[in-house]
């Protein structure tokens, strides 16, 4: 870094990393600037008021959200009494898409929410598309859900 | 309901209808470049996963494209001016006058001669000078055709530069095919996001698989009707093959209305009248290739439409608009049949209806 050459070429071109926000997702964190130009061509944004309902249970699926701004509250009829909040770079919908088709929870906006939106078929065409892509999402979604086994049954500590 | 909200909407429904008066008469040229990017949007797409940008490959595509059409202009158009002399050679005769010529051609002649003895055993009909007023009346308008394109030379013009535009319509359609759809998502309210999302996936790829394998479809018969009508032996086999190929949109009539007319020009050509034999086994055969060799794997499972369907879809379709709407149709009713079940199935799905 300390190479004047590669400072006067870092002011001759400025670089400036694109779609890095998206890299505090984990599931895209392993992604190089490239990929996540993929990505964040498929990404629609959606913008929920508080209080708003984002899914409802047992509706069909269609997409998985990225909380960018904002708080959302995952609850379920069947168990009233379990709810989750969830915050920001958080996904919510991963489960239920490799699971059954169906949203097994509601979906409420706690207060004014910015959501990414990435529909299932935009994802099976980029796994599909670009393999190293699709092996480094898949990888990291593993990942999560060994997060989170781990992290609600004490069998496997 | 406030009056600001409803003034509003008024004047932006205004806005939209005066929008549409305005825009009018580009819109088939529109439907035109939307149909282009379809049918060359999956080649963009590959080649942007590969790592190609999205405006290179449109542009290396369009490349490809004119270099061929360029090829084609220079096979084929001393070929056409020599079939346009012969046909002019044929109108200007100096030695019998074209009425004369017209009805010496094999098949006029017969029909000539069957009236001439209809009028004998029956001498109050009168048929043949009917019959040769008609001829008048087609030789008059064979003779108008020059003075029709010269007196319509503005209009032609104009529809031809406005055909150059669709390349650029196209252009901008494919670049930013992604920020089109996410703008057009963005607009339907967030209860009904998912759904949308749905309905235009589906209806993208219904339309984009549909439209590719028609014009696929339309290619392979063409070429292999050629081939097959060059064996048989008939007259401008590239032509026919070019009209049954593009009469093949038509599903179970389209492949009998091109032996149609294969059959009429070798009547008219004075070709041996067995040759019709011949040229409907060679239709028969490369119909039997298409539906069973090339059409499954081309089209695979498309929805099936009741012949019936069809049958009245086309003559409706002709009543409509004449032979243009012959041809579209039947993809036109494919694919609103299509989008109609994609919605009813998801409205039903998201317990909207």
């Amino acid at each position: 870094m300390a190479n004047p050459f590669q400072n006067l070429f870092k002011k001759i071109f400025p670089h400036k990393e694109e779609h890095s926000e998206l890299r505090n997702y984990p599931i895209f964190k392993t992604l190089n600037s490239r990929e996540l130009q993929f990505v964040y061509n498929c990404l629609h944004h959606r913008e929920f008021k508080a209080d708003e309902i984002i899914f409802e249970e047992g509706f069909p699926l269609e997409v998985i959200y990225f909380i960018e701004s904002g708080e959302v509250e995952l609850s379920s009829k069947k168990a009233p009494e379990r709810k989750f909040v969830l915050k920001e770079n958080n996904v919510f919908g991963l489960v239920d898409l490799f699971h059954g088709q169906k949203r097994r929870m509601t979906a409420k906006a706690l207060s004014d929410t910015t959501l990414l939106a990435l529909a299932e078929s935009d994802f099976k065409e980029l796994i599909t598309r670009q393999p190293t892509l699709g092996t480094k999402i898949l990888w990291s979604c593993c990942q999560l859900m060994a997060k989170t086994i781990q992290e609600k049954s004490q069998v496997y500590n | 309901m406030n009056w600001n909200r409803i003034i509003f909407i008024l004047l932006l429904l205004i806005l939209i209808v005066l929008g549409i008066i305005f825009y009018s008469p580009i819109f088939i040229y529109l439907i035109i470049s939307v149909i282009v990017s379809y049918i060359f949007d999956p080649i963009i797409t590959w080649l942007e996963y590969k790592g190609m940008a999205r405006w290179i490959s449109i542009l290396l595509v369009y490349a490809v494209i004119a270099g061929l059409i360029a090829w084609l202009i220079i096979t084929y158009i001393p070929r056409l001016i020599d079939q346009g002399n012969q046909l002019l050679r044929f109108i200007s005769r100096s030695d019998v006058p074209l009425n004369q010529a017209i009805v010496e051609l094999p098949l006029i002649s017969s029909i000539y001669e069957f009236i001439q003895k209809v009028d004998q055993t029956i001498p109050q009909l009168n048929l043949l000078p009917q019959f040769n007023h008609l001829i008048e009346i087609g030789v008059q308008k064979l003779g108008q055709l020059p003075q029709i394109l010269i007196s319509n030379f503005q209009s032609i013009i104009s529809t031809v530069a406005l055909l150059f535009t669709i390349p650029f319509f196209s252009y901008f359609l494919l670049k930013d095919k992604r920020k089109i759809r996410q703008a057009l998502v963005s607009l339907a309210p967030n209860k009904y996001f998912e759904l949308t999302l749905i309905l235009f996936n589906k209806v993208d790829e219904n339309i984009g698989n549909y439209l590719r394998a028609l014009l696929l479809e339309v290619i392979n018969v063409g070429i292999l009707s050629t081939i097959a009508l060059t064996i048989v032996g008939v007259p401008y086999a590239i032509v026919i093959g070019a009209i049954a190929g593009l009469l093949n949109v038509i599903p179970y009539l389209g492949p009998w209305i091109g032996g149609f007319v294969a059959g009429f020009v070798i009547l008219v050509s004075g070709l041996p009248t067995v040759m019709i034999l011949w040229m409907a086994l060679a239709i028969f055969i490369v119909q039997l290739l298409d539906n069973y060799v090339f059409y499954p794997v081309i089209v695979g499972s498309t929805i099936r439409m009741h012949p019936l369907v069809v049958l009245l879809t086309v003559v409706a379709g002709s009543y409509f608009g004449g032979v243009v709407w012959m041809l579209i149709s039947v993809p036109l009713v494919y694919m609103i049949y299509s989008l109609i079940l994609a919605l009813h199935k998801n409205l039903k799905e998201f317990r909207i209806i």
